[in-house]
């Protein structure tokens, strides 16, 4: 084997835990490409709930505004039921997870809805107490999602004069959370 | 099929893989150099214009920048007085010194300075994990599906020195106006980018100018930037496999150290989330769950045995539970003895005995640039 093509062999190895950051080849919004099929498995669990509510995530991706309370306990539902979870995660490739998955990216967006929502409404914010709670307390959701829910639980518990369990979530979570 | 020879055989579709389709937009100006705004960085002609003009704008952004709300953490990491743009970018600058595309045939940039060359800590190289074969390999990684994935960012530097010090050997590399780089330090700085890093970071975004995808990019320029450090076992401050149980569980995805390029592109994130005024509450979500995405990454206890978690361990070695398991006669039911194994308050001294705590890596460089 010549120099040149042992250096690459050893340069390709090398690499690997340096970081390669890659990503897949469409962005988001654009047609899906194949790796990006676990993504989409897991943002088609909106569908039924999603459908429902689709009229208010209209509206909160336009003006983060709900009309009644009830209309934002829907949309709470719905977000809640489109987060990503641990096991959608097991079908992503290597190349995926370098940098922050789509998935994770997306989840941003949707608690971010929620977030902006009840910056603009007090009278969601007991709704949105009820949101962080379980999505804190939802084992099935990835550590970095609960951690988020659990910053905004203990800030509407405190604002609203509610009691907060912080049992709900383990240490580890508690740690995470402290670190925004 | 040989591993050696399965990763030699892919080499060529890799490097393929590397020249992927660029833009539609944007011209190429090959073998120009051009420096930003602060002349800290180079700018290779071998990519886009576009894509050019979104590097000097975003490191123009960071120079300006005046950050109201520091971080303390980041100030320590980066060793910086202040939260200041500037001296962010003065951070950078030390670790990033030349920015090349990807269509840049990498193989055909390389050549032998010197032979025998004397690197420090000779022979000396960080633990390689090996990855667990049921959750992808490293041929995953190395092999990402052609038309599937596109690159983001690589440190190109670092892996070259690697690369140079497992063969005793000098190595140039020839950046696209025809200057020869000599590779005798991880701090080379040259980094790679491909249109992974332009595409949109922010779902909600469709503006590749937005602030979100502005930080997004910078975020991951400070992640890369800081393979260029360390020497010995922590060269390039290589990732690390995330453990059983972890989100990315089998994948080089996660830090075992306290002071990583993922510990850097979270504590930049969280210090870019409260200071972005011009992001929305949306948006901040956004850079908020991207920092806890990578802070998540941070391993900061590994367990002895690697089979069993915290609380199994914890519940093994306490001493009541122990008893009970080491006492039969005693005739406690099965119930009572799972009550009070699982019962145990696990402490963290019980925790230090089954396990080992992540350290601050040293960050100090080999050789200079
Ligand atoms: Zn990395």
């Amino acid at each position: 084997m010549g120099k040149s093509a042992l250096a690459l062999l050893v340069l390709v190895v090398g690499i690997g835990s340096i970081g390669y950051y890659w990503r897949p080849a469409k962005s988001a919004g654009e047609e899906s490409s194949p790796s990006e099929s676990a993504e989409k498995l897991a943002i088609a669990r909106e569908s039924a709930a999603g459908k429902e509510a689709g009229v208010f995530l209209k509206k909160a991706e336009d003006q983060a505004h709900f009309s009644t309370p009830e209309e934002f306990h829907v949309f709470a539902k719905s977000t809640l039921q489109k987060l990503p979870h641990m096991a959608d995660f097991k079908k992503l490739k290597a190349e995926d997870v370098h940098e922050t998955p789509l998935l994770i990216r997306q989840a941003g967006v949707d608690l971010g809805s929620i977030a902006a929502a009840v910056s603009e409404d007090a009278r969601l914010a007991p709704e949105a107490f009820h949101f962080y709670e379980e999505c804190s307390a939802n084992g099935d959701l990835p550590g970095s999602i609960r951690a988020l829910c659990y910053v905004h639980y203990l800030h509407w518990g405190t604002e609203l004069k509610e009691t907060v369990n912080a049992a709900i979530v383990p240490e580890e979570i508690k740690a995470l959370a402290k670190k925004l | 099929m040989n591993v050696k020879l399965l990763i030699l055989s892919a080499v060529t579709s890799l490097l393929c893989f590397a020249h992927a389709p660029a833009f539609a937009f944007g011209a190429k100006t090959a073998g120009v150099v051009v420096s930003d705004d602060s002349g800290r960085f180079k700018i290779a002609g071998n990519i886009l214009s576009t894509q050019q003009q979104f590097l000097q704008q975003d490191l123009r952004f960071l120079q300006t920048k005046k950050f109201s709300n520091p971080d303390s953490d980041l100030n320590s990491l980066m060793h910086i007085s202040s939260t200041n743009g500037d001296l962010m970018e003065s951070w950078l600058a030390d670790r990033v010194q030349i920015i090349v595309g990807e269509n840049l045939d990498v193989g055909k940039s390389l050549s032998v300075v010197q032979e025998g060359y004397g690197f420090e800590n000779p022979g000396v190289f960080p633990t390689q994990e090996q990855p667990s074969a049921a959750n992808g390999s490293i041929l995953d990684w190395l092999l990402p599906k052609k038309d599937s994935v596109v690159m983001v960012m690589q440190n190109l530097g670092a892996a070259l020195y690697m690369l140079g010090k497992e063969h005793n050997a000098l190595l140039g590399f020839k950046v696209p106006n025809g200057d020869l780089v000599a590779i005798s330090s991880p701090r080379t700085g040259i980094i790679q980018v491909g249109e992974g890093l332009f595409q949109n970071h922010d779902p909600d975004s469709k503006n590749l100018d937005s602030m979100s995808n502005r930080l997004f990019r910078l975020a991951t320029f400070f992640h890369e930037a800081h393979h260029s450090d360390g020497n010995g076992q922590s060269l390039s401050f290589e990732h690390a496999l995330c453990p059983a149980g972890h989100l990315y569980a089998g994948y080089y995805a996660c830090d075992r150290n306290l002071n990583g390029p993922y510990t850097i592109g979270a504590t930049v994130m969280r210090m870019f989330a409260s200071n972005c005024s011009e992001c929305s509450v949306k948006q901040i979500e956004e850079l908020q769950l991207d920092s806890l995405d990578s802070f998540s990454r941070i391993i900061v206890q590994t367990m002895n045995d690697p089979t069993m978690d915290a609380e199994e361990s914890a519940q093994m070695e306490s001493g009541e539970c122990q008893y009970v398991l080491a006492h039969p006669e005693l005739k406690i039911s099965a119930q009572s003895v799972a009550k009070i194994c699982m019962s145990q308050d696990i402490n963290a001294e019980q925790i230090a005995k089954i396990s080992t705590s992540s350290t601050i890596w040293d960050e100090q460089p080999e050789g200079s640039r």
